[in-house]
């Protein structure tokens, strides 16, 4: 446990010495981790492929951007927000698994990418509720129990508590019966449904749960940028996050995090190539992936393993 | 595509039943219907005295019905353990430590070898272990389906010795064979099929040597 308890602290202190800029981009890095982590649930325990994820973190950024904002003139408090978004992801996440949980494989991730598509262009598209494209901008800070939350090591505090939470919330829930009910069904659906899982119903919680996550990540976001808009939402977003789960380790809480400290610093370190950005990112992961398939850290070297082989030594 | 057509059969508390018959006669589409997996355009199906025909294969599982299905089937991935939790049905009864022991009774070698991964599991021992996952839901009906495919008649034997056992317990048990001789030897009631349709059935000791089982596997020779 030690280790795992260390590394928290070790990047508080790590940001203290950081300027503004270099601490934005950990903030990103611990925002895409909370996502992966959450997304994980669903792609990477449950084994089915979630393309349309912007579109609960969206849900949640558009919460607070509505009821914390002078878009209505409505300034309800941060951690008020952050329920009602988790809560409207949840219940997002609950009307799109009825209609598509009974879909596997491509047809599943079809209809959750069109889903995603979907929110951006009703965000695009409600111009008298959210502007349109103009976004929604002047959004409050966070404020939790009178703590104002300003500069991007604030942020940095509230995003690595989140993060620890994040994980030792999925850490269980892997552990648990509806976590291997959910890889039962990734193993195999049809001898889980004979062995009396109910398929839907562990489905149906895994894409809430995942959801409520996307949400709060959501929250998170629009208190930090202090502006929302459909942009920030597109389909290349939720591509993003499933990449944080696929090359850092479905499965995996550590790959995740990993993953999304690759993902989000190696676009950055790419900048003073600007015009071979995107092709250099591209090879990148295409070299990541064809070296390690699994993932960087494989699935069975989460957390418990790393519990075990601790308290063996 | 209709599979089965005007099948009868029945099943009293504590027996063992049979169904032999060749390929594609609809004996897994049977106990897939029974167990749920698969709907019946017609046709009625008790348990327990409740009409169950149309109810989901987790809700026939929480009634009591354990499906241990054709090729083992069991989680790779996962360790033994962890097969066995994925079975695991609370309120049917018993605890899971109380099943865990009583599985682990039955099959010590999965207790042995609980935290590794089923995939490093023979073929007997996956058997075990797809049986074992079917008694974690502490089942009152048992629908086996070809225990006996590519294993070694040791191992075979093994397993019907526990299948033996478990109808002493008092499971009701549907088995699935292809293994003629070996049905014969622990069956109380024999369904044979061929087509889609009870060929044939009986008591075990009154249909051993009938002719029409024999016909069902040697066409006779004009």
């Amino acid at each position: 446990m030690i280790p795992m308890a260390l590394m928290p602290i070790a990047v508080i202190v790590f940001g203290q010495f950081l300027p503004a800029y270099p601490l934005r981009i950990l903030d990103l890095v611990l925002l895409y981790a909370m996502l992966g982590l959450g997304l994980n649930i669903v792609v990477g325990y449950a084994g089915l492929l979630d393309l349309g994820y912007v579109a609960f973190y969206a849900i949640g950024a558009y919460t607070y951007a509505l009821l914390a904002s002078p878009q209505f003139d409505l300034h309800l408090p941060f951690l008020l927000v952050l329920l009602i978004g988790a809560g409207l992801a949840a219940l997002a996440g609950v009307l799109l698994g009825i209609p598509v949980l009974r879909l596997r494989g491509d047809y599943l991730a079809i209809v959750t990418l069109g889903f995603g598509e979907i929110i951006r262009v009703l965000m695009n598209n409600l111009d008298g509720l959210t502007n349109g494209p103009q976004g929604i901008a002047r959004i409050d800070e966070a404020v939790i129990f009178g703590w104002h939350l300003s500069t991007p090591l604030d942020y940095l505090y509230l995003l690595v508590v989140l993060v620890v939470l994040t994980f030792l919330f999925v850490w269980r829930l892997q552990e648990s019966s509806l976590g291997i009910a959910l890889a039962a069904v990734r193993e195999d659906q049809d001898a889980a449904r004979g062995c009396g899982i109910d398929t839907t119903g562990v489905k149906l919680v895994a894409f809430a749960t995942s959801a409520t996550i996307g949400g709060i990540g959501g929250v998170v976001f629009a208190s930090m940028q202090q502006f929302v808009s459909p942009e920030s939402f597109t389909f290349w977003e939720s591509l993003s996050i499933v990449l944080v789960v696929v090359v850092g380790g479905l499965g995996n809480p550590f790959g995740v995090i990993l993953g999304a400290a690759l993902l989000v610093v190696m676009p950055e370190l790419l900048r003073a190539y600007a015009d071979y950005r995107q092709l250099l990112y591209g090879i990148a992961l295409v070299l990541i992936i064809l070296a390690r398939p699994m993932g960087l850290i494989r699935r069975e070297y989460g957390p418990s393993w790393l519990v075990r082989r601790m308290t063996r030594a | 595509m209709k599979v089965l057509h005007g099948v009868s059969l029945e099943l009293f508390a504590g027996e063992v039943v049979c169904i032999i018959g060749p390929n594609g006669a609809g004996k897994t589409t049977l106990l897939r219907t029974l167990s749920g997996l698969c709907r019946p355009t017609d046709g009625r199906i008790a348990f327990k005295g409740e009409q169950v025909e149309g109810t989901k294969p987790f809700q026939m599982a929480r009634r009591g019905l354990g499906h241990c299905p054709e090729g083992r089937r069991v989680f790779q991935h996962l360790s033994i353990e962890e097969n066995l939790i994925a079975g695991f049905l609370p309120g049917r009864g018993k605890s899971r430590a109380e099943l865990f022991s009583e599985v682990y009774t039955l099959f010590p070698v999965l207790g042995e070898r609980r935290t590794q991964s089923a995939s490093r599991l023979s073929g007997g021992q996956q058997q075990m272990l797809a049986i074992g996952r079917a008694l974690m839901g502490n089942p009152e009906l048992l629908l086996l389906d070809e225990p006996s495919l590519g294993l070694a008649p040791l191992i075979i034997h093994q397993i019907f010795e526990i299948v033996i056992q478990l109808a002493e317990r008092g499971v009701s048990i549907i088995l699935v064979e292809q293994n003629v001789d070996l049905s014969f030897e622990i069956a109380d009631f024999i369904y044979a099929f061929d087509h889609g349709r009870v060929h044939c059935s009986g008591p075990a000791e009154m249909l051993r040597g009938d002719e029409r089982v024999r016909d069902m596997y040697l066409p006779r020779v004009a």
